[in-house]
């Protein structure tokens, strides 16, 4: 072992694995520990009873028949009941009425013509009245969206820039810009009337009915001009008659691609009171608030000054390289977007930058200014 | 990523499932990381028992602000560093009540099965001062960065920096003079 490259290869490849019984009973203890006795279990339950039937002497048919009985008195479905009969979308809309809220996961991919592709995964957290959308990248809330329907409000809030919007809205485009939803999918399938069955399949591990159709509406956000093409596709849990998974696949008049899925949803989640109330943070400002010391962060922590703008104006120069912010260690902000964080500010305030220059330490005082339009 | 948030997410709000997901990925990491602190595998196991029960019993007010890893992590690093007190406490009490007759065991079954090489990184990391183990563990084993580890040892991040640095040396010549014997 020379490096530290190999002292981490040496950690990773150190193997250990466990033995399946005591996985189970430690597993079993700090779920009981917790009170964690939810309905999901019976889907294990039903997995490793199952199993044990299958392993045991009998010959296979005594076997599976063995295993309905057993299903029979554990109160387990798996014939399927009355979800053998087809699913019928307006059951689908009566069902998800009938629920308070829904949270799913969401991933938007936009590929332009060139095959440039950003992808971003978002949480939603949808009701009848408000809608809350948490965007990600690397287990970090980077933005987020509330939009309040009865009040006709939208709130978008930028981590990295530190910035917040609020926005009045009329009604249409309060429809436009809020997130697209299982919900808004079964409405329009409903409304066009028009779709064409996929049949039945295993989606995310769960027995499905899947509908096809067209219709730009399902791409809220996105200019309706600009669509060539879209097709949208909605699998329906035949259980529970709720979406379990929809996608929506569409080809841009400038033969750019946009694709939004929607998957794993949970219903009826208990949230908290305020949950849809717009959090800002401390110190983040509106847009025209937001002031810049004019610095480049690419190389972060090395900088280079924006021309005519206030770093330059103090005398920091392109190559410094930043040692503290306002008296404190940057040397925990490794990433350009996280010192874009720590930078941002209002307009008119003061900072401190401390920076080394060759040999030198040198701290400048810089008043943040407006953004140039 | 978002995957592991959500999980927390729904575990948070009573999803078993959510948290036997939680488990199944992190538990050999747990493990080992409490091997390579302790260099033992029995208390390595009490350890990682007690760290799920008791996110599962608290999860009402578990703050995920960072990396679940992470936070399972310091929780493993605390019990360990409590373990070693204890230990120290209770062997220290037993060698004056009972002439040092060694306890009887009445440990887990056996839920850990160590490979050979873990062996040997366990065995050579316990001769590493234990500030240094921790810093050598945390960082590579489970990946934390020098402020994380900083705030967990209470320190500055250059004492933690040179707790590693030493540490890995030592190691190094640990793990290489075994290999040239």
């Amino acid at each position: 072992m020379k490096t530290v490259r190999e002292a981490k290869v040496l950690f990773r490849n150190a193997a250990i694995r466990t033995h399946p019984a005591a996985d189970q009973a430690v597993l079993e203890e700090a779920l009981d520990a917790g009170g964690l006795t939810s309905q999901e279990r019976p889907t294990h339950r039903e997995r490793t009873m199952w199993k044990s039937l299958m392993k045991s002497r009998m010959v296979k048919p005594t076997a599976a028949a063995a295993a309905i009985i057993a299903a029979v008195v554990l109160g387990l479905n798996i014939m399927g009941g009355p979800d053998m009969a087809t699913v019928a979308l307006a059951n689908v809309a009566k069902k998800i009425e009938h629920t308070k809220n829904c949270v799913f996961k969401k991933t938007t991919t936009v590929s332009s013509e060139d095959s440039v592709t950003n992808a971003f995964d978002s949480l939603v957290y949808y009701t009848e009245n408000a809608v809350r959308d948490d965007v990600y990248d690397n287990e970090k809330i980077v933005s987020q969206v509330y939009v309040k329907f009865p009040d006709g409000v939208v709130v978008a809030v930028e981590h990295k820039s530190r910035v917040f919007r609020k926005i009045d809205l009329a009604d249409e485009d309060i429809e436009r810009l809020s997130p697209v939803s299982p919900k808004n999918l079964v409405d329009l399938i409903l409304s066009k009337g028009e779709y064409k069955k996929l049949g039945r399949k295993t989606v995310d591990g769960v027995l499905s009915e899947g509908f096809e159709f067209d219709d730009k509406r399902a791409m809220l956000s996105m200019d309706k001009d600009k669509i060539e093409n879209i097709v949208t596709r909605l699998w329906v849990d035949v259980s529970t008659n709720l979406p379990v998974r929809a996608e929506v696949d569409c080809i841009l008049t400038d033969n750019a691609k946009a694709r939004v899925v929607m998957y794993d949803p949970q219903w009826d989640v208990e949230l908290e009171s305020d949950f849809f109330e717009p959090k800002i943070p401390a110190g983040y400002v509106e847009p025209g608030q937001r002031g810049l010391i004019g610095i480049d962060l690419e190389n972060w922590p090395a900088l280079k000054v924006v021309p005519g703008m206030a770093a330059e104006k103090a005398g920091v120069k392109s190559g410094d390289v930043v040692l503290k912010f306002n008296g404190n260690s940057i040397s925990h902000i490794e990433s350009s977007s996280d010192a874009l964080s720590l930078l941002s500010g209002k307009v008119g305030e003061k900072v401190a930058l401390t920076v080394k220059r060759g040999e030198q330490i040198l701290t400048f005082e810089i008043e943040r200014a407006p953004a140039p339009k | 990523m978002l995957e592991e948030r959500y999980l927390v997410w729904r575990f948070k709000h009573g999803s078993a499932e959510a948290f036997e997901r939680i488990y199944l990925k992190h538990k050999n990491d747990l493990l080992k990381l409490a091997v390579v602190l302790l260099g033992d595998v029995h208390a390595a196991e009490d350890i990682v028992h007690d760290v799920f029960i008791h996110v599962a019993k608290t999860r009402d007010s578990l703050q995920v602000t960072g990396h679940l890893k992470g936070l399972l992590a310091t929780s493993v690093a605390n019990r360990a560093r409590n373990y070693r007190r204890d230990e120290c406490r209770y062997h220290k009490s037993l060698a004056r009540q009972t002439d040092g007759e060694p306890a009887s065991e009445s440990g887990p079954a056996q839920w850990a099965i160590v490979s050979e090489q873990l062996q040997r990184l366990g065995g050579a990391m316990v001769q590493l001062p234990y500030e240094q183990r921790e810093a050598v563990a945390l960082h590579l084993g489970a990946g934390m960065s020098f402020p994380e580890i900083a705030r967990i040892q209470d320190t500055s991040i250059n004492t933690v920096q040179g707790r590693c640095r030493y540490g890995l040396q030592k190691l190094r010549s640990l793990l290489n003079s075994e290999a040239t014997e």
